[in-house]
């Protein structure tokens, strides 16, 4: 009985650490990472021409501040939908490049946040504990916030 | 009777139970290391390191996981178990403070400790 369970036991160590081998290799030839592309910052101060008036530079880049966000604005990124989970993504066009980016969650005792993007700018949106959430309800809404970020990768206020 | 008391004893029954628990979430981050990756602490980077190191996270909890089920070795699964348990609820009470999903994995953690010091 011994014998059996000792054999039973190594097959499926072996069996998962190969496994696990197999997955890692998965993970670096696709190259996948799970954070989306942050914008390479330029070393140009940001510009506010093409910032919405309800929107200004803070001055602090982005790519310095977050690496768990997923890009939800102009393009939704691989993940992005289920980092979404708990809320529903609305982009209305005002015209003129202008777009106002809603987030709703839901549940009602949690704010809605809206953003007015230029098309150039980037909307990215960081979930901290997406593990525990199912696929259509968000458990730990207090970790999920969009940032709003210029065409030179800093982020708007 | 006295065959079933002496399979389903205290330790047998929290050991399997504990085991499917580990088994199951090892067999998630590996399948799906992207939904992991954000309890991974903030000093792991690049983004590509945490992802490997959610795998071999998974592999751990899943060799862990069939040594505290089948009895082999338990002490040392448990040890390392409990490690894995309390390192995993420091970092979410960091994250998001005291939920719910923490106060489950309290409980685990004592499930794991009752198994270490029996």
């Amino acid at each position: 009985m011994a014998t059996f369970k000792t054999i039973l036991f190594w097959v499926l160590t072996i069996g998962t650490v190969a496994f696990g081998l197999v997955r890692m290799k998965e993970v670096f030839s696709s190259n996948v990472a799970p954070v989306a592309p942050l914008p390479i910052a330029s070393a140009v101060v940001a510009t506010t021409s093409s910032i919405p008036e309800s929107m200004q530079s803070t001055g602090t880049l982005f790519s310095q501040t977050s690496r768990r966000a997923y890009l939800i604005f102009p393009t939704l990124a691989t993940g992005a939908s289920q980092a979404l989970d708990g809320f529903t993504l609305t982009t209305v066009s005002l015209g003129n490049n202008t777009y106002r980016v809603t987030l709703t969650p839901k549940v009602s005792n949690y704010k809605t946040q809206t953003f007015v993007l230029t098309g150039d700018d980037k909307l990215y949106f960081t979930e901290n504990s997406y593990g525990d959430d199912n696929t259509s309800q968000d458990y730990v809404y207090g970790d999920d916030y969009a940032t709003a970020v210029n065409a030179q990768g800093y982020i708007l206020k | 009777m006295q065959t079933l008391r002496s399979i389903f004893t205290t330790k047998n029954v929290l050991g399997g139970f504990l085991g499917f628990v580990m088994v199951w979430f090892g067999i998630n981050e590996i399948l799906s290391p992207q939904e992991w990756v954000t309890f991974v602490p903030s000093f792991v980077n690049p983004p590509m390191l945490a992802t490997l190191s959610v795998l071999a996270h998974g592999v751990l909890l899943i060799v862990c996981g069939l040594s505290l089920f089948l009895n082999y070795y338990r002490k040392i699964s448990a040890t390392i178990v409990s490690l894995m348990l309390l390192e995993i609820i420091v970092n979410l009470i960091l994250i998001s403070g005291l939920t719910d999903i923490v106060v489950r994995d309290i409980g685990l953690f004592g499930s794991s400790l009752a198994l270490l010091f029996n």
